[in-house]
């Protein structure tokens, strides 16, 4: 199982799951499970999403016209909500990563002249 | 919020169910998904549902956070501020019946208000492109004109409408039709005759309006021939009305009078004519006008100088023509119709003031209206009034507000303190404000639809006319915006002060917002009541005007002997016999005939050259009968009045009343001089053989002073046309006239089949000329009384508030030694120097706003002492009551009580 989960309950930096959510919905239309199974995977089972905190933050997304929520059937045949990008969510995506991979860097600096 | 947001929200709005729906099935998905994954890896079906669930977290709390992500709690709350509104409405049913009922009338007056004004000011005629059709004539002319005039005209003769028409570049078409619309007797296909609204127009009326018929057709082009086959189209409304729209009526037979015609169309529903308060039920073409009223021909000028001037125009302009082009080409074109007329002028004195005729072009988006002359300034006044009272109301339900929220503060302050957000605290407020309003523009829009009936039906009486009006979209937006601005009005001040930081401290402050809003309401009731008074006043003085005739036991009729095919003479003989006969009727002690007759809006006026007086001058004219003065008892001062043997004179006889008597001959004997009326196509030279009191026969704002002649209806006129004549009969007592009994005593006296038209009493329609009067006077009367209720009701809530917050140092007092007496005298005069600041507050607003009064008011100032005065007397009186109460209440505070309480 893993050792980390994402949480912003507890205070992990505010928009990183928002971010992991827009980001598993790049390649393709995604219902909630599998988004939260995506993350898992792509982090190599080092992060899970904490499923309570998932369905406010797609809801929220979707609130804000960065994704776009559609019933639809999914691989199993039940009718489940698929959640895409939307171009706002696309562009949001873009910059949101642009400032993670600056603030990484940044801390990993920080973090590097400490030792 | 973004766009998506807002729709996300509106769904939800309008289908929670499905949204909550939506969310559950959402979470069911994807516990069964992670429930199949548990199982696949080798878990118990039971254990992995749980351990899913688990996983998870409370279901209960994800959704609650999915709610509030998507903005759904916004109108949870919305629903629970509501409720919590309704529960304290019912609390305190008293407070909410005023407040909803108060609000009802200030609402409805205004929705009742603004719907004239909308309909009357604003509304576009309901054809295609409206604004680019042109006005040619007055507007709010709604009549017929006979003779010459000067300046502007207010419309056209049938030869000028066709010279503009055939000679302007400007305009796509021109059409016409007659500024008024005639109450004609039409028979249906089955003989049944009823009275009916007739306008004339020209055959291209409405195709120049661009509207389709809803039955039938329009008039093709040759019907503008006097000989083709006589057609009408109908009004929709009149068609449903009087024949309950029965489709085979488009080529049924009706009559009018002698005439036949066939029906050809019906106009379109919603279509109501070119002029705003005449509502016509049958158009006709222009050239059967000779025929619908026999024995007149207003198709063929006149010879001679004189015209008929009976149509407005309507154009449309070309593509790219501007008003101005118009109406500068409309002029050249004018111009030259009037220089041929004034080449016909006897003398240069009319063909000067002919010289100088113009015709009134403007845009014609509204069309015309035969309501906003006579009608415009009052309903802005009202408007203006019913606007004061609305302000009044809501101040009035802020003072109480504002009370009730000072009694509230504690719960208030606690609520802030365990941490209720400022904004969630002002929302419940408004949700109060909002309920009330809504309540009140409810019922305020029923009462408004009631109200509009009754005021258009009014007016339309008055101004005879057949006039309509109901609500549209605009005025709904205007109702709902005034529930919302008396919303926000009346939480205003509750609301700073709830929200104020020291709520703590501020409970021991005196309450100045309060007071100011008692003088606020004491203020604005003055403004009110003055006006009443005003009114009142005004209303007084018309009813002191002398008429220098006795109303009472006098009826007047009209005739027309044209309209059963009777020439000149024949006509006269005829007066004569039928005021024989009248005198004969029982019950009858008087009769005469009359050219323009009592209070009917008919006023003629000549000029007369005066021995001793180089220059003519303007006076009234009538023709009377002979007996007139005596049957209507004007004194003769001097001389004597009209014979029948005058007929036989060489030199037609002439009466002049007093004030021209005075005028003219001051110090001469008037008896035997020779004035000569200038008629337009005619000069007479008269002598005056009597000289009568003054009358006022016309209106009683205008005519009691100005000069006037008569002369003798069967001599010195020699009538182009058959005169239409009005008689005044007196009777005995309480005796009156029937109708069926005075038509064949008519019709045997003179040979005609003659129908008596506008049988009155004169007494009642002297009183019919003031409805007007009478109208804003009960109107602000009843609004000015509401006021003052509020005022005083204010005033008891806010100072029986203060002596509630006040007990403790009261009772202290007394406790001290204060006497009963100045106890009560200190709330007293506590009242009444608030009601004596609004006084003041309102005497100015009154003296500024009385000015646009003055037009409305007979022989009253605007800052009228006395007025003023009453008002204030009646403000100090409702204050001083209203302050005795909460005074009385405060003297009986039991000390030890009140001590013991703190």
């Amino acid at each position: 199982m893993a050792d980390a989960s994402v949480d912003t309950r507890l205070g992990l930096l505010q928009g990183t799951l928002d971010l992991l959510i827009l980001r598993t919905l790049l390649d393709q239309p995604r219902h909630g499970w599998s988004i939260s199974e995506r993350i898992q995977q792509q982090s190599r089972d080092l992060l899970q999403v904490n499923q309570g905190s998932l369905y406010p933050a797609l809801h929220r997304l979707e609130h804000q016209s960065l994704v776009k929520a559609d019933w639809g059937i999914s691989e199993l045949g039940r009718r489940a909500r698929f959640y895409r990008l939307t171009a706002a969510g696309r562009r949001r995506l873009e910059s949101e990563t642009v400032n993670w991979r600056r603030l990484t860097a940044a801390i990993g600096w920080i973090l590097e002249g400490a030792q | 919020m973004k766009p998506g947001g807002i729709w996300l929200n509106l769904r939800a709005l309008l289908r929670p169910r499905r949204a909550e729906r939506d969310l559950q099935e959402e979470v069911n998905f994807h516990l069964a998904m992670e429930t199949r994954k548990l199982q696949a890896a080798g878990q118990p079906a039971l254990g992995a549902e749980r351990r899913a669930a688990a996983a998870f977290g409370g279901a209960d709390r994800v959704l609650e956070e999915c709610r509030d992500a998507r903005g759904l709690r916004w109108l949870r709350d919305a629903g629970r501020d509501l409720r919590l509104a309704l529960r304290r409405a019912g609390r305190q049913p008293g407070f909410a019946l005023l407040a909803v009922a108060t609000l009802a009338l200030g609402i409805g007056a205004n929705t009742a208000l603004f719907t004239l004004v909308e309909a009357v000011m604003l509304r576009p005629l309901p054809v295609p492109h409206p604004q680019q059709l042109v006005l040619l004539g007055d507007p709010q002319f709604n009549g017929l004109l006979s003779g010459t005039g000067s300046d502007a005209m207010p419309a056209l003769s049938y030869s000028q409408f066709q010279m503009i028409q055939s000679q302007s570049r400007s305009l796509a078409g021109l059409a016409a039709f007659s500024s008024t619309t005639f109450d004609t007797p039409v028979s249906g296909p089955h003989g049944e005759a009823a009275n009916a609204q007739t306008q004339m127009v020209s055959a291209n009326y409405f195709q120049l309006l661009e509207v389709q018929p809803a039955r039938g057709r329009f008039f093709a082009a040759d019907e503008a021939t006097p000989a083709a086959a006589p057609e009408a189209v109908l009004d929709y409304d009149y068609w449903q009305r009087r024949f309950g729209g029965d489709p085979a009526l488009v080529g049924a037979t009706l009559r009018l009078r002698q005439f036949s015609f066939t029906v050809i169309g019906i106009a379109p529903r919603g279509f109501r004519g070119t002029t705003l308060g005449l509502e016509p039920d049958l158009y006709f073409p222009l050239p059967l006008q000779p025929r619908i009223f026999t024995g007149r021909n207003w198709l063929v000028d006149p010879p001679g100088v004189r015209r008929v001037l009976w149509l407005t125009a309507i154009g449309r302009l070309r593509p790219g023509a501007t008003v101005a082009q118009a109406k500068s080409e409309t002029a050249a074109i004018y111009g030259r119709s009037v220089q041929a007329q004034a080449a016909l002028a006897p003398d240069a004195r009319t063909r000067a003031e002919l010289l100088t005729q113009t015709l009134p072009v403007a845009t014609a988006a509204r069309g015309a209206s035969a309501v906003s002359g006579p009608f415009g300034k009052p309903l802005w006044i009202l408007f203006a009034l019913v606007g004061m009272v609305l302000l009044m109301v809501t101040v009035n339900l802020s003072g109480m507000l504002l009370s009730q929220a000072a009694a509230r503060e504690r719960e208030f302050a606690m609520r802030l303190a365990l941490g209720a957000r400022r904004g969630r605290l002002l929302r419940q407020l408004a949700a109060e404000s909002l309920l009330l309003a809504a309540g009140g523009g409810l019922a305020g829009w029923w009462l408004a639809l009631a109200a509009t009936r009754w005021l258009v039906a009014m007016v339309a009486r008055q101004y005879g006319l057949a006039w309509t009006i109901t609500p549209d979209a605009t005025v709904l937006g205007f109702t709902l915006l005034l529930c919302l601005l008396t919303a926000v009005g009346m939480s205003l001040a509750p609301a700073l002060r709830l929200t104020r930081r020291d709520l703590a401290a501020g409970a021991r402050r005196r309450p100045t917002a309060g007071r100011g809003l008692v003088v606020a309401q004491v203020a604005l009731s003055l403004v009110l009541v003055s006006g009443a008074a005003l009114f009142a006043r005004s209303l007084g003085q018309l009813r002191r005007v002398p008429l220098g005739f006795q109303p009472e036991n006098l009826y007047s009729f009209s005739l027309n002997p044209a309209y059963a095919g009777a020439d000149v003479p024949r006509a006269l003989q005829a007066y004569r016999d039928i005021t024989t006969a009248l005198r004969r009727l029982p019950g009858v002690t008087a009769a005469a005939a009359s050219d323009s007759g009592l209070f009917n809006n008919q006023h003629s006026s000549d000029t007369v050259t005066v021995p001793g007086y180089p220059t003519p001058v303007d006076a009234n004219m009538d023709f009377v009968g002979p007996g007139y003065f005596a049957a209507l008892d004007i004194p003769i001062i001097q001389g004597r009045e009209f014979t029948s043997a005058d007929t036989a004179r060489g030199l037609p006889p002439m009466v002049i009343d007093q004030t021209l008597a005075r005028r003219y001959f001051p110090g001469r004997d008037p008896l035997g001089q020779v004035v000569t009326v200038h008629f337009s196509d005619d000069a007479v030279a008269c002598e005056v053989v009597g000289v009568a009191a003054p009358v006022t026969q016309y209106n009683l704002r205008q005519d009691h002073t100005d000069p006037q002649f008569y002369l003798d209806l069967y001599h010195g006129r020699r009538y182009s046309e058959v005169p239409a004549a009005h008689f005044e009969v007196r009777t005995a007592g309480s005796g009156t006239l029937r109708l069926a009994e005075l038509n064949a005593a008519i019709r045997q006296a003179s040979g005609l089949s003659l129908t008596v038209s506008a049988l009155d009493s004169v007494s009642a329609r002297i009183n019919d000329t003031l409805a007007p009067d009478v109208l804003l006077l009960q109107l602000s009367g009843f609004f000015a009384l509401l006021a003052l209720g509020l005022a005083a009701l204010g005033l008891y809530a806010m100072l029986g508030w203060a002596v509630a917050r006040r007990r403790g140092e009261i009772g202290l007092r007394m406790a001290l030694g204060a006497r009963a007496s100045q106890v009560t005298g200190m709330v007293l005069r506590e009242g009444l120097w608030l009601v004596a600041a609004g006084i003041l507050l309102g005497v100015g607003a009154s003296l500024w706003l009385g000015r646009a009064l003055a037009s409305l008011l007979f022989e009253v100032q605007p800052s009228d002492p006395l007025s003023l005065a009453a008002a204030a007397a009646v403000l100090l009186a409702a204050g001083g009551l209203a302050a005795l109460l909460p005074a009385r209440r405060a003297s009986r505070t039991d000390p030890a009580r009140t001590l013991r309480l703190d």
